[in-house]
């Protein structure tokens, strides 16, 4: 697809004369980005997008209020009109502002980003990546139970730039590559289906090296099998071994999503939710044993949500959010840290150029700690080893919560045992947490990430990013299929 | 009062003009599909009766299917007012295609073009300006704790190929999606929808959820998991037909093995003869053209009396299964769902619980076992534990775990007499459009897990 030319921030800046000179502050956010999509299926090119976006967020202080406008006419005529639409947004929140802010909450920011690679995304041409994509398809599709294999990649290319009027001036420059492949195979009634698990992180051409996609796509097609033959999921309490591919969903949504100041502060009460976590719980609640340490940190090499500013221009450093199983801090972006009196990090972010920022979160990790996965193993009389997401939900508090993941293999005595299908466990967060007794060492950690958290109103997608080691917990609740 | 704005009057002129420019570009042999989504919007966010946060946005996206040589290739990029701006990067865009499609493998279930008409639908509105809507917020809710939001604009549709095929939809519409909160954290669901703004309406609404709120400031009552008897009102069961659009009417998915409904396409399975479940265009919640021009019939029966008469089949999996479209859209999930009612009478619905709970909403459903139609998810907002036909109190929230067999078959005994109409609140990237007309249903033995 075409190379739009990247915006020139300052020269739109400049075509808009002193108009924005008449308020007390002013930003601009520019957003480009560009996405390709290529999926093939069942060793056939299928589908071939690609798309850009481009626009601007103008953003004034004006009557003590912050009002935001957006536009992707990037012409001075129509910039003029995002001014004039957040100055107006700004003069409405006036009439009934739920809150006085002052200009501390827009610091000064200047520097760079630029995500690492190894190759470069332009190596990806289209003819290329599909070619792979169709042989990791053949590959899986290569016997008769196999009645449908995909895979596919998003390649997408986006740059952030920001100016204030207090002196701002950054850009961000990011290079990502979600990528999946699935089979599902039938035989008799049962139907079964196996896929690496959506992996998003930022990367360049090398996350589709064609070697590793094949070696992938040969195990899931060996599990797949398995699971055709294997027993239903037993229903009992027994411990649990979730590998990164599921936990991190887990912390995502039990761990990540209560922790939102603005969750907190009831902003997400009518969609997203509230959270069970209060104001008065943070350095005191019991989360986790000491063996539990989450942390915020935006500068873990290749994962989805590394960035050195968030876009109220709030400079983003490492930070930890439980510590030794102890709640200590939220997520919240600055203007929810004035709100709420709590210590945050630097995650105010926007899903593109026509929305506002709001509480999101970065990366949110847990730290490897010192277990082998072979002493998590050898540790447990009756268990269960889950991997890959494939269900979940959560209340609206962030309590109740029930998984369902692809594969797993039943632990007796210390052993891994045979393969059982339709696996699926339930708790409430912080009972759940609690039994945590593992938590896996370096060897067991890996970086996974999401391009799909939904929340806010307006709504907003954002990318997240968990880098994770295996964890164990104990006695968990665990069942099958219907 | 207000009308929208002016600058709305371009979009269509815009796109027609576009269109004629793009088309005029094109190689020998190639053609192309164009889809326009656009909208002026205001957003307003509250939280305790006050704003948030305050947004407008202006965008336009188009989208192109360029097809040459038994090749495709699809492209989507901004759209802006600005026509100058528009034509230099449009016709970039158009040559970037034209140069990819030429690297590209052929697609294995290619079919040709084809004019599917014309059709044109400008639905007017009066909307509130932004500082009316705050200053009725300010006057209503004295003494409540409001969240939610107020959108509010124009919204535009648009289709044209090259082959002389044009449809256009714009609407000009309002919603304030909301909920109230009591002192002891329980809340209320309300909403007020439409294209004609009435303050005596958003009063209306307001008034009936701060009543309803009243009664969540009884005793919660904390139950155990096991099966209930459940009312589920129209909202709840707006719930679970979100969710059907995920793979559960889709022909596609079917063929791929992951639709949850296959047993019942398949007659191993039968919902109650009390469902009847139909995709009705008249309900004129979102056009009944899809991104390749065709228009769907006005009414298309999917399920009739518990019988399952047709999932949905769009152009591409018509053509890669050999089977026949019914005009979908390309991920086959309803966009204007419709379940005829029954004769449950309002004034009834609390006797006729008996013992049990009345569900008002569901919140974050999810397939647990997709293909035995299992679903799992929570209650949410202003559910009420009954007995003997008296509200007890509000319920601490519940997790259930149930199958779309049970609730329409077996379980099912009766749906009430009345619907609502149920609009689509999703505004991720863009303002969505559709919606649901749906009835509430009172189902036997419904499972909660936790
Ligand atoms: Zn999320």
């Amino acid at each position: 697809m075409n190379d739009l030319i990247n915006i020139d921030l300052k020269t739109l800046k400049n075509s808009l004369g002193d108009s924005l000179e008449k308020f007390e502050w002013w930003a601009l956010r520019s957003y480009y980005e560009k996405t390709q999509f290529r999926m093939a299926r069942n060793g056939l090119n299928a589908q071939n997008g690609s798309e850009t976006s481009q626009g601007v967020m103008v953003e004034v202080f004006h009557k003590g209020q912050i009002g935001y406008g957006a536009t992707n006419d990037l012409s001075q005529l129509g910039l003029s009109r995002a001014v004039e639409m957040a100055k107006s947004m700004a003069e409405t929140q006036e009439l009934l502002p739920l809150t006085n802010f002052d200009l501390s909450v827009r610091p000064k920011g200047e520097g760079s980003y630029q995500s690492h690679f190894q190759v470069p995304l332009s190596e990806l041409t289209p003819a290329l990546v599909m070619d792979r994509l169709i042989k990791v398809t053949k590959n899986l599709k290569k016997d008769d139970a196999v009645i449908e294999a995909s895979a596919w990649a998003m390649i997408t290319d986006t740059a952030i730039q920001y100016l204030s009027a207090n002196g701002s001036d950054w850009a961000q420059r990011f290079s990502m590559v979600t990528r999946d492949m699935a089979v599902t195979a039938k035989k008799g009634d049962v139907i079964q289906k196996r896929s690496l698990g959506m992996q998003g992180r930022q990367w360049g051409a090398e996350s589709l090296d064609e070697a590793t996609l094949l070696e992938h796509s040969e195990r899931l097609l060996k599990e797949v099998h398995e699971l055709l033959g294997a027993k239903e999921c037993p229903s009992e309490e027994m411990d649990l071994i979730l590998t990164p591919d599921q936990l991190y969903l887990q912390v995502h949504e039990s761990i990540g999503h209560p922790l939102e100041l603005d969750r907190i502060l009831g902003d997400e009460r009518n969609y997203a939710g509230w959270s069970f976590v209060g104001a008065e719980d943070f350095g005191k609640l019991r989360y986790g044993p000491e063996i539990l340490n989450v942390t915020f940190d935006p500068g873990v090499d290749g994962e989805l949500a590394s960035y050195n500013f968030d876009d109220n221009g709030v400079p983003a450093q490492k930070e930890y959010l439980i510590e030794k199983g102890i709640l200590k801090r939220g997520i919240g972006g600055i203007e929810s840290q004035k709100r709420s009196s709590l210590e945050g990090v630097s995650c105010a972010r926007s899903t593109s150029w026509n929305r506002a920022p709001i509480d999101r979160m970065g990366n949110i990790n847990i730290e490897a700690g010192d277990s082998s996965f072979d002493e998590m193993i050898k540790s447990t009389e009756n268990g269960i080893l889950m991997q890959t997401n494939r269900s979940w939900s959560i209340d609206d508090y962030r309590n109740k919560f029930q998984f369902g993941c692809e594969y797993a293999h039943l632990i007796k005595d210390g052993e891994i045992k045979e393969v059982v299908k339709n696996p699926n466990y339930r708790s409430s967060t912080v009972q759940f947490w609690n039994s945590l007794s593992h938590v896996g060492n370096q060897e067991t950690f890996e970086v996974w990430g999401s391009p799909y958290c939904g929340k806010g109103e307006p709504n907003q997608i954002i990318r997240v990013g968990h880098a994770i080691p295996t964890c164990k917990f104990q006695n968990i609740e665990v069942f099958g299929g219907a | 009062m207000a009308t929208v704005s002016s600058v709305n009057k371009s979009w269509k002129d815009l796109f027609f003009d576009i269109k004629e420019f793009l088309f005029s570009n094109l190689a020998e042999g190639e053609s192309l599909n164009l889809n326009l989504s656009s909208e002026e919007t205001h957003f307003l966010r509250f939280n305790q009766s006050k704003v948030r946060q305050a947004t407008a946005v202006e965008q336009g996206r188009l989208s192109f299917e360029l097809k040459w040589n038994k090749r495709v290739v699809h492209g989507e990029v901004e759209l802006s007012l600005n026509r100058e701006q528009n034509r230099d990067h449009l016709k970039r865009t158009l040559e970037s295609l034209q140069e990819e499609i030429r690297e590209l493998p052929e697609d294995p279930f290619y079919s040709e073009m084809t004019n599917e008409g014309e059709s044109f639908a400008e639905m007017e509105g009066v909307l509130p300006s932004c500082d009316e809507f705050v200053g009725q917020i300010k006057k209503y809710c004295q003494g409540l704790d409001l969240a939610g939001y107020f959108t509010s604009g124009l919204t535009c549709r648009g289709n044209a190929n090259s082959l002389g095929q044009n449809h256009w939809f714009q609407s000009s519409s309002f919603f304030f999606d909301y909920s109230l909160y009591s002192a002891k954290e329980k809340a209320v669901k309300g909403s007020y929808a439409g294209s004609h703004f009435n303050s005596s309406d958003l009063e209306a609404s307001l008034q009936e959820s701060a009543q309803s709120l009243k009664v969540m400031d009884q005793e919660q009552v904390e139950l155990k998991p096991g099966k209930y008897r459940c009312y589920l009102a129209p909202a709840a069961v707006g719930e679970i037909a979100g969710i059907l659009g995920w793979h559960a009417l889709s022909g596609g998915a079917y063929k791929r093995g992951e639709c949850p409904l296959g047993d019942l396409y398949e007659k191993k399975a039968t919902f109650s003869p009390l469902v009847t479940w139909r995709e009705n265009f008249t309900l004129g919640l979102n056009p009944r053209f899809n991104s390749w021009g065709e228009s769907s019939a006005e009414i298309l029966p999917l399920v009739e009396e518990g019988q399952m008469k047709d999932l949905l089949i769009c152009r591409d999996t018509a053509n890669e299964y050999g089977l026949t479209s019914n005009q979908a859209n390309r991920g086959e999930s309803p966009r204007s769902l419709e379940m005829l009612t029954g004769d449950l009478e309002l004034d009834d619905i609390l006797k006729e619980i008996g013992t049990g709970l009345f569900i008002s909403n569901l919140h974050y459903l999810n397939w647990s076992d997709k293909n035995k139609g299992r679903l799992t998810g929570m209650t949410r907002f202003g559910c009420l534990w009954v007995e003997e036909g008296k509200i007890v109190g509000p319920i601490k929230d519940l997790r259930f775990d149930e199958t779309l067999y049970h609730i329409f078959g077996a379980g099912l005994e009766r749906v009430t007499s009345f619907s609502h109409t149920i609009m689509e609140t999703d505004t991720y990237h863009q303002r969505g459009l559709g919606g649901f007309k749906l009835p509430g249903l009172l189902v036997n033995d419904f499972t909660f897990t936790l």
